[in-house]
Order: C-alpha cells, then structure tokens, then sequence
C-alpha cells in the first residue's frame, strides 16, 4: 500500500503548477508621467518618458514646459534636470494639508497635458512599527522545501481622523563589510597571487599585503526600497490601522551583520489616488490565482487636453508623508544568526551601496 | 458448389423476370434433399437452378409435389427459409436468400456481449426437417431450477416459457437459430444454436449483478432526446451519468452536461458553467425543484448532487418551457429517486477524498418511503502534500445531506419531500476562513384528477449563504452574504384530442442581504457595515399547448408573463444626469419604505418549439424564445467563485432579458444506432451588466457605479453523434460559437475596448467532445473522454511604466488575445466483482486516471513585471499532471 501511496502524493504535488510561458506581446507608445508634490521639503521631481517598443530603453521627454499650480493662485515651472525629470527650486513651492495642486505641461510639439486637482488630505502618522521574527516554509524552483527566517514588519498608525486614504512605503538600509584586499590573480605561470583592489587601500609587494591608505570600499552601507504598491483598506476600520504587514526581511548572509535599519512612510491619498493604487496593488497580487479579476487598463489622472483618445500612464500625486523608523539588531534573530559571508569586492559596486555611512547609524 | 455467377445475376432480377413455360414436377421420391429435387428436374427439363448450398441445407422434400407446376412446389417447398425464387432466360432458376433477416441478425449480434455456438447433429444425417429442442434452465449459483423463464427465437421470433421444473421444448425446423434465454434477475445469455435432429440443451443462467444495472427499466433518455418536441432539450438517465470517466471516480453531473454541445466551462475549477455563451449567472438550477446556487463543493472539482440519489438530469439550453423561467441561458433539472417502496437497501462508496452513504426503504410497504444520502470528504491531506506554502496551509472540507420522503396517498395523490444541505469550507492561508452552504426543502404534490388531466404543486424554501472569517485577533471579522427564497408553483396539465395544455402561476420571493461585515472581537478594528437588503417577488403566470397538428407536425406555442416587485425599505440613489455614476455624482436619494414598491418590470415571454417530421427518421426543430431575468451574478473574477455575489434589479441595475432562435436537424440511422444533429442558434441579450475595469464588488453599497450596460451576442452551431447501443456506445460532440459583449455608455473612461464587441471572458470558440464506452465484458467497462477547447480570452500586457519605483503593467484592450488551448485524455476502468457469492453484497471498483497525457493545461495566464521592464508571462496549471483515482462503489 505504501508505495502506491507515496506515488499519489507525488502525483498530486506537481499537480498545481505555474511555470513561465512564451507568448508574443505587442508594444505601444504611451506617455508616462510620474511624480508629486508632499508636505514635504523640495525640491520636487516628476518624470516624463515615453514607454518604448524596447522595453529595456524609454524615451526621455526633454524640452517640456511643466508647471505645478495650486487652487491658491500660486504656481512654478519646473526646470529640466537630465533623463526625462523636471525640478522644482529648492525654496520654491512646498505643499500644504488642504490645499490642491495640479501639474500641467506642454511638450515640444504644443500638445498639452493637465492632471486633476490633487487635494493633500490630512495624515494622522504612524504610531509605531514593529517586527516579528519568523521563520517561512518556502519552496524553490526545484520544488525543495526550504526554511526562510527573516523578520515581518508591521505598522501601526495613529487613530484614524476622516480620512482613511493611505499608503505606505519603506526603505531598508544595512552595512555590508567587504574584503577587496583578498582578491587573488593568476599568473601566467599558473601561480596564484594576491591582487587587492587599489581602494581596499593595500598593496602587494615583495610577497606581502601591505596597507598604505585607508580603505574606502570595504563598508558600505545598502538600501533597498519596497517593491509593492500598499494601500490601506480602510473601508470598515474604525480606530487605527493595526498590524498593516509592510514587509518581510529575509535574514541571509548579508543583512543583519550588525543591524538592519528600516523607515516607513505613511502617505495620505486623494479618492483617485488610493483607486489608482489599488488597481496597482490589485495587479501585484491578485494574478493567478482562481480570485484574480482580470488585469484591467489601470489609468492614471492626467488627460491630454488637445486628443481625448490619448491615453496617458502613469499619475501626478499630493500627499502628505509621516515616517517613522526603527532599527532590527541581530540580536533579535531567534536562534543561530547566520555567519556572513566573504565578499571580495568594491562594495560600492553592490547595488543601491554607498560608502557614506548615514546619518542615523 | 453451384454456380456462383448466382450474385451477379440480382442485379438482372429486376429488369428481365420473363416466366419460363412452367413444366409440371416429375415424380419424385419422398425425404431427398432439397439438391436432389433439383437435379431431378434439371435433368427432366432445361432448368438449371442456381443458389448457395448453405441456403438449402436441411431443407426436405416431405411432401409430394409430382404433377405440381415448379412455381407452386417451390412456393411451398421454400416457405419459413427466407427464400425467394425468380426464373430468368427461359431456363433458369434463381433462389434468392432475403437478406432482412441476416441483416437483424447481425444488428442484433452487435448488441450482445459473446454468443456461443452449440452444434446439434450435422447437416445430412437425419432425414428430419423438423426436430425437437428440449432443456432445463437452472439457477447458476444455486443450482434451483428457474420456472417462467423466457426462451426467445430471435430468428424466428417466435417464444415459449420454462415450466415449474424449468423445462422447455420447442418444435422447429432444422437450420440455425439465436437462442435468448432470460428470467427476472438473472442475466440474459444467448446461443447460436445450429440444429439438424433433436437434442437437449440445459442453460445455467447467472445473476445479475445490481449495482450497474439496477435501474433495467430501460430509461431511454437517448431516444427521448432524439424524439422531443422542443429544441435543444437533453435528458441524461442515471446509466449514461455512470458512464463518464471523473476526477475522483463518482458520478458528476455538471461535468457530464459540459459534455454536451453547447455547454462549456472556464477550466478544470470554477462552480459554474456557461450554455450557449450564456454566463453561469444565467442558469437555474433545480435540485427536486429546489434552486441551488452553487452546484458544485470545492471550486468545481465535485459536483453538489449526490451521485447514488439522482434519477435523472434534464437540460433545457434552447427553448425553455413555458412553466420555467428567471434565468436567461437555460434550466438544469436534476430529479432525486425515490426510496425503495419494498425492500430496505443501501449503497456508497469510499474514494480517495470522500466518501458517501445512502439508505433507502420503506417506512410502510408500497406507500411510504424513504431515501437519504450523505457524503463527507477528507481532502485536507491532499492539499496538505502540495508543495505551494499558500495551499500547504490550506484547508478544505465538504458535506452534504440528501433526504427525500415519499408517499403514496392513493392511486391519484403522491406527495413527497425533499430536502437538501451542503457545507463547504476553505481556509486561506490559515487566517481567512471561507465557508458556503445551501439549505433548502421543498414539497411535490402530485394529482391526478382524471387520466388526462393532471396537477402538480410545487413550494419550497431554501438558503444559501456564505461567510468569510478572518481571525486574527485585532483584525477579526465575520462578512456574510445570504439570499433566501422561496417559491410556490402549481400547473395543470391537461390531454384532449391532439392538445396537450399545461397553465399555472410561479411565484419566487427572494431576500438578498447584499451582505454584512462585522467584528468578531472587541479588539477588532474592523466596523460593522451592513448593507440594506432587497425584497423581491418574481411572479408569472404561464401558459403553453403542445399541438399535434398531423402526423408530421407538432408545435409548442406557450407564453409567460413575468412580473417582478423589488420591495422598500429601500434607498434609490439619484445620480446626476450627463456624468458617469460614481459615488459623488449622487444627487439625491429616494426612500421608500416597506411594503412600498421601489421597483417593478414586467415582461412577456414568448415560447415557441416547431417540429417537422421530414419521414425516414428525421425531424427538423426549431425554437423560439424570449425571457428574462431580473437577479443578477455579478463576478469580476474569470470563475465563478462561491463570493459571488447576486444583486436585485431596481431603478439603477435594469432586469436582463434575451431572445434565442435555433434551427436543427435530427436524423437517425437506426441500423447503426447512430443519432446525429446539427443545429444552429443565435441570441442576443440586453441589458447585462457587466463590470467595469477594476471594479470593488465587495460590500458595495453603490453597486451601480461598478457596472456598466451593455449586450450580448451570441451564436454558433451544434454537431452531435450519439451510438446509443453496442458493446461500444458513445458521443461526439462539436460546437462552434462566439459569445460577444458590447458596452453602451456614451462616457469613454466607461467603454470596454471603445465600445465595441469584445469576447465575454468565457468565449471559446472550438470545442470538442469526444466518449466512449466499451463493455469489454460482463463486467468490466472501459471508458474514455476526450475534450478539446479553445483557451479563454486574455487581456495581455502591452508595456510597462514605472510609478514611484513601482513597476505597472499596461494592459491591452480586454480580452485581446487567448491562453493556451485546453486538451485532456481521460480514461477509466470499472471492474464489478463477482456477483455470484454473495448476494447481500454487489461491490464495484472505479479506475480513473483524469488528464492521462499530462497537459498542462492553463487555468490561467497571468503576468509579472521584471525589474529590467519586460513581463514575464506564467502560466497555472491546476491540473497539471495526470491524476489517479480509486473509488470503492457498493451496493447491499
């Protein structure tokens, strides 16, 4: 009985699958406008390119005359700043609770384009954030379960006032240390010998590692921003947001070396902005399952005043920005920490690195 | 032999047939062969006979013919053999063997399992023409003797019954017969019996095994289809539901009506099924007359309807009658047996992921009787091995109950009770907790007042609700959606003359609670947010006649009236003239109180079925009709899923309503027991309100800012074969058609594709269907089914933006494109054990293997965005592999 068993369960695990297919896709060429203005300090960027038929390359819109104006009677015209972004003056404009804005531009060829009234509804900020550690059941591509301990974020906001529109980001930073001194060559003569990378600040000479210089990529610090649109479901929530799930960190052989510093914001939307979101959201995590709704056309807030058939992506948003933050030591990790590894590189050449260490560390 | 020009010589029969000049017989000696009084005159005159030695073979010449004319002599001579005789060129003369009865012969061969032959004597030893066949029939197992049993010449058709001794004799001529002999509960068996002088046969005749054949009352659901009066009407009895292969070994109504032409499904799960392009929100479904909402446990992989209690289904897809109606598309009958009214049994069986029980009996003998059924299932391991941590921490569990009473008040009352119960649980993730259930009861009341003129009376109750649960503490909530209904229907039926009339009222009163979320714990942050209900009545009064106009011509004209009341307390929202209904285009709201009318529409129905006999056996049909629905299944998802919800019509969601035209032909070959048909339909529907992109279905309280208007079209045609006998019986079935949509708001953002047609998501175009059934032997069935369809419609990515870090698909119109075209093999292997032993105990084994080459069909095909800007496209498989099953089916 038991083999007969064995093989029905074998059966049945690879019987839900998801594997990738190919399948042909047509491309268009659709404008794209992304930025907004926050509560928040300048300067201000919004990004304005073209989708292009090579997905890996957009097209840059240069030479645009882009204004931000609010229902004051106030405005600014943003300067150009280099791949498709336009700027707002350091001192220019800054926006406020209860005011409205509204982004509008003209491209090269006179074709104009106007976004809605985006109103910055109040924000009643983040109360807390805290984190669990967790270990996840997972299972990679060869269908090998795996344990993943790593840590769950979650926020908790202030008591909720009227408004109810939110979504939240987050930035992660941790410290890599590097060995770039470790590097090895191999001579021609099949010898190995040590090639340290010039910024580890050591030499190689007369058969020893000699530092000369202080190293100036053997720390650096990394960041790594969410990836998920997050949206609050604030429909039926009285109170307070609780235990809004704002990510998970994996624990692996690079972060938590010391310390893992994370930093949520809490953005306040408009009726429009948190749809837009949603349909966003909704796109992330809803495919494939039997629940999914088809994808739908998600559309942003800037129409094209000269060809209403001209559909334009992407959404000019205002909003109010509370953060808060926290750090996850090491310590916190439940059991054995793993032990990092040995990286033999420039760190700055990690991505998102930088060998500046941050204010906050 | 004799000359075998004899077959080249029918083709000349007909044209030169000139009488010889007819010569008196010589004398003859008494008791030759037939050979012998052939050469006696062929050597008296210029005759020459031709013909085949076997068709003669013990044929004697007994009386004496001398003096006789030759035509006379051989008239008598041949008469009882099948023979025919012809004179050609003056000389000649041509026996002729009538092939009819070579012909039934063989038809009746096909039909029958083995055929053994016994030999008794040989040709040419006796002198007998006519002999005596004498045997006993005997019991197998037991060895009793079997009085009445009935031996049957096929041949001759000609019978005769087994004494209290079971002995039989017959007196017949010489030659070779088929032999049937059969008894009640015992099998028929059959022997081709060559008989030349007299002799003794005894037959053992075996049990029949009960568990497959229980219901001998030929149900000829098959010719009844063939035979109906409306179009596009399919019953299928309890044997042909067995014969389909399934997933898990049990019997499945809705996956055998998707075999059906015309009727398809979105994939390997989802509870519901669409007929000619209709969506599953457009079917009603009637279990013993009782609505059901979700026909199917666990996201379609079982159907709802107990597989040991159900006596037939019935599938209206063209013209519904007259006395249904509420849904567009079609109405699903599916009729419970009654209880046993004089012996006590049961019956189940024990699968992989469920099993299940019924009893049946009487309460008191021939009058009262009792049928319940239930079935659990334990399939919580079966997700607990699958190595996706989302369904690996999944559950899901159903049951259902079944119960039916009936009585026999008297020859002309029969009441009976049927009630019905269905839990479905599936939790998510182990936090969320989705559970649905159908409750309903239900009363028949059948009169006969006369025998031409009857009376049925219908009145049920029922509930379907679901519930979603999540439980973690400080968000905890409990959101619930139920409709109620209950209905009472009566109609008459009256036969006079070449009419039969039927008229009555149907009354459905529905109340939807649109749905309900509340906290579960103090802690929870969650509010309690509940939407107003809606109080409907649906009510209609029908009337329809089935005319025999001559023998060629029956019509079906028949009429319903539906009315339709949405009841107060309700609020109208008032939205603004000239801009898209959103939630700030409210401009006022109207509130009307209870027992106030919010809402009312009302609508004619016309029905009409025509059918012609064109003669040959073979009928044209044809079907008009219109209805209308005014409950509505909103979905956003591609399956039904059991969160679904149902919205009343009211000032702001217009009732739904549709006209079907079909046109088919139907024609038989019954010498191949072939029943083909082709028919052609065209719809269109009104009003559908369909979703708009994006759209928040949940606990909407505007729903109607969610849905946009539009219509429907469909058409296509229907190709079906049926072998509805042999040892090999089966179908074919094809069907092409397009189900389109098409908004109607004149406001761009709302537009579905800019308003022009665009596939409904369940358009398929192809689809085949392909089973059959072979009777390997007595006891062991093999089965196939083959299904082919084109994959549903996608919506695919056209590029991809970057917001704020985010990387967004951008997707194409809807629909543009489809997913990989659906095929898959399956096969099962029913093996009944030995039936001899034990006679308390029939027990059967199922062998199934579900997708046999593996294909990895999609469900689904959805996109991911990658870092770099393009969109990796993947594919679910939700049955991606070939799936075993055993079920142990019995029967005491």
């Amino acid at each position: 009985m038991k083999p007969l068993f064995f093989t029905i369960l074998v059966l049945i695990c690879c019987a839900s699958c998801v594997d990738k297919i190919d399948l042909d896709l047509s491309k268009e060429r659709l404008l794209v406008v992304d930025g907004m203005i926050t509560d928040q300090p300048g300067p201000y960027l919004i990004r304005l390119y073209y989708t292009s038929s090579d997905t890996t390359r957009s097209e840059n819109v240069a030479n645009a005359n882009v204004t931000i104006s609010d229902n004051q009677g106030n405005s600014e015209q943003l300067t150009y700043a280099g791949n498709g972004y336009y700027r707002t003056a350091t001192d220019g404009i800054r926006g406020e609770v209860g005011r409205s804005y509204k982004l509008s531009f003209n491209l090269e060829d006179g074709q104009r384009y106007e976004s809605a009234m985006e109103k910055i509804m109040p924000n009643v900020g983040i109360d807390s954030l805290y984190f669990d550690y967790l270990v996840k059941k997972v299972t990679n591509h060869n269908n090998v379960a795996l344990d993943e301990p790593g840590f769950d974020v979650n926020i908790v906001s202030n008591v909720l006032g009227d408004n109810k529109q939110y979504r939240w980001r987050w930035t992660g930073v941790y410290y890599v240390k590097t060995n770039p001194e470790l590097r090895t060559k191999k001579n021609p003569d099949g010898s190995v010998v040590p090639d340290p990378i010039p910024c580890s600040g050591y030499v190689y000479e007369g058969g020893f590692l000699v530092q000369v210089a202080p190293c100036e990529c053997c720390e650096c610090w990394l960041t790594e921003y969410s990836q998920n649109s997050l949206v609050s479901e604030g429909k039926f929530v009285s109170d307070r947001f609780q235990d809004v799930f704002a990510t998970h960190i994996k624990v692996d052989k690079r972060r938590f070396i010391e310390k893992y510093y994370i930093e949520v914001e809490q953005l306040s939307l408009t009726q429009d902005a948190l749809n837009f979101w949603k349909l966003i959201a909704t796109q992330q995590q809803g495919t494939g399952t039997i629940f999914a709704p088809p994808p739908a056309t998600i559309r942003g807030n800037i129409q094209a005043l000269d060809n209403e058939d001209e559909l334009v992506l992407g959404y000019f948003g205002a909003s109010s920005i509370k953060t808060k933050s926290i750090f996850i030591y090491r310590s916190d990790i439940e059991g054995v920490a793993p032990l990092p590894e040995v990286i033999i590189r420039d760190c700055r050449t990690l991505p998102n690195a930088s060998n500046v260490r941050p204010d906050f560390w | 032999m004799r000359p075998k020009l004899l077959l080249l010589s029918l083709f000349l029969i007909i044209s030169i047939n000139i009488r010889a000049q007819e010569k008196p017989i010589p004398k003859h000696e008494l008791d030759i062969s037939f050979h012998k009084f052939s050469k006696k005159i062929e050597d008296t005159y210029p005759y020459k006979f031709y013909y085949l030695d076997e068709w003669i073979d013990g044929i004697k010449i007994t009386k004496d013919y001398s003096g006789k004319s030759v035509s006379e002599a051989l008239t008598s001579i041949l008469a009882g053999n099948n023979i025919n005789f012809y004179f050609m060129y003056d000389y000649a003369i041509v026996l002729m063997k009538d092939p009819t009865n070579d012909i039934l012969r063989e038809k009746f061969l096909q039909n029958i399992d083995t055929i053994e032959t016994v030999v008794i004597g040989s040709p040419g030893q006796s002198s007998q023409t006519n002999v005596t066949l004498k045997g006993k029939i005997m019991e197998e197992s037991s060895g009793e003797p079997l009085a009445g049993a009935t031996i049957f010449i096929v041949d001759l058709n000609k019978g005769t019954s087994s004494n209290t001794s079971g002995n039989y004799e017959f007196n017949i001529p010489t030659g070779d017969y088929i032999f049937a002999y059969s008894a009640i509960n015992q099998e028929t068996e059959y022997r081709l019996i060559k008989i030349f002088e007299d002799g003794r046969l005894d037959i053992e005749l075996h049990e029949k095994p009960l568990v497959m054949d229980e219901i001998t009352v030929s149900d000829d659901a098959i010719d009844e289809n063939f035979e109906s009066n409306i179009t596009g009407k399919t019953r299928i009895g309890y044997q042909e539901l067995q014969k389909n292969p399934t997933l898990m070994g049990e019997i499945d109504v809705i996956k055998s009506i998707q075999k059906l032409p015309g009727v398809s499904n979105v994939g390997d799960i989802g509870a519901g099924f669409n007929v000619r392009g209709g969506s599953a929100g457009e079917n009603l479904i009637l279990l013993d007359k009782m609505m059901v909402f979700n026909p199917t446990h666990l996201f379609g992989f079982f159907s709802a309807f107990h597989p040991d209690a159900l006596q037939d289904v019935t599938l209206y897809r063209g013209t519904i009658p007259a006395e249904m109606g509420g849904r567009l598309s079609s109405v699903l009958d599916v009729r419970q047996k009654d209880g046993d009214f004089t012996n006590i049994s049961g019956s189940g069986g024990i699968g992989l992921a469920t099993s299940r029980l019924l009893l049946e009996g009487p309460i008191i003998k021939d009058k009262l009787s009792f049928m319940t059924g239930i079935r659990v299932s334990y399939s919580d391991w079966l997700l607990n091995q699958v190595k996706n941590d989302d369904i690996k921490n999944s559950s899901a569990s159903f049951a259902d109950f079944t119960g039916k009473l009936s009585y026999k008040i008297n020859q002309k009352n029969k009441l009976s009770l049927s009630s019905y119960w269905s839990n479905d649980k599936f939790n998510f993730f182990n936090d969320t907790t989705y559970q649905w259930s159908n409750k309903s009861i239900g009363l028949t009341f059948d009169h006969i007042y006369n025998e031409n003129f009857f009376s049925e009376t219908v009145a049920t109750y029922g509930k379907y609700e679901y519930n979603v649960e999540e439980t973690s503490l400080l968000s905890s909530f409990n959101w619930n959606y139920n409709i109620q209904f209950a209905r009472f229907s009566h109609k008459f039926i009256l036969e006079k003359n070449k009419h039969t009339f039927s008229a009555g009222v149907d009354l459905t009163g529905y109340e939807l609670s649109n749905g309900e979320i509340e906290p579960l714990s103090e802690e929870s942050n969650v509010t309690n947010y509940k939407l107003q209900a809606s109080r409907t009545l649906e009510s209609a009064v029908f009337i329809s006649d089935e005319y025999r106009v001559n023998s060629k011509l029956i019509i079906t004209p028949g009429l319903r009236w539906s009315h339709y009341f949405l009841f107060g307390p309700q609020d109208t929202y008032i939205y603004e003239d000239g801009v898209p209904k959103t939630d700030l285009s409210i401009i006022d709201t109207i509130q009307v109180n209870r027992n106030e009318t919010a809402a009312t529409f009302q609508g004619l129905e016309p029905r009409l079925s025509v059918k012609y006999n064109l003669g040959k056996q073979a009928y044209l049909k044809l079907g008009y009709s219109r209805s209308w629905q005014y409950l509505h299944l909103i979905s956003n998802t591609t399956a039904v899923t059991p969160t679904d919800v149902w919205v009343a019509s009211s000032k702001n969601i217009s009732p739904e309503y549709g006209d079907q035209y079909s046109l088919g032909y139907f024609k038989r070959i019954p010498i191949k027991n072939l029943d083909l048909s082709i028919e052609g339909f065209y719809k269109n529907i009104n009003d559908i309100p369909e979703y708009k992109d994006g759209a928040d279905l949940i606990l909407n309280e505007h729903l109607e800012t969610e849905l946009v208007n539009s219509k429907g079209r469909v058409y296509g045609v229907e190709l079906l074969a049926i072998k509805t006998a042999g040892r090999l019986t089966g179908q074919f079935s094809y069907t092409y058609s397009r189900t389109q949509r098409k908004t109607l708001t004149p406001y761009k953002d709302l537009q579905i594709n800019g308003g022009s047609f665009f596939p409904a998501n369940y358009d398929r175009p192809h689809n085949l269907n392909i089973s059959a059934s072979y009777d390997v032997s007595k006891r062991h069935v093999l089965s196939f089914n083959f299904t082919y369809s084109d994959g549903i419609p996608l919506t695919v990515p056209q590029t991809v933006f970057t917001v704020d870090g985010i990387n967004v698909i951008n997707y194409s119109d809807r629909n543009k494109e489809r997913i990989p075209s659906y095929h898959r093999l399956d096969v099962s292997f029913l093996v009944r054990t030995s039936h001899k032993k034990n006679k308390k105990w029939e027990g059967s084994w199922v062998f199934g293997i579900f997708n046999i080459y593996g294909r990895k069909n999609a469900y689904s095909v959805f996109f991911e965005p990658k870092s770099n800007g393009n969109v990796d496209a993947k594919r679910l498989a939700i049955l991606g592999t070939f799936f075993p099953s055993i079920t142990y089916n019995f029967k005491f």
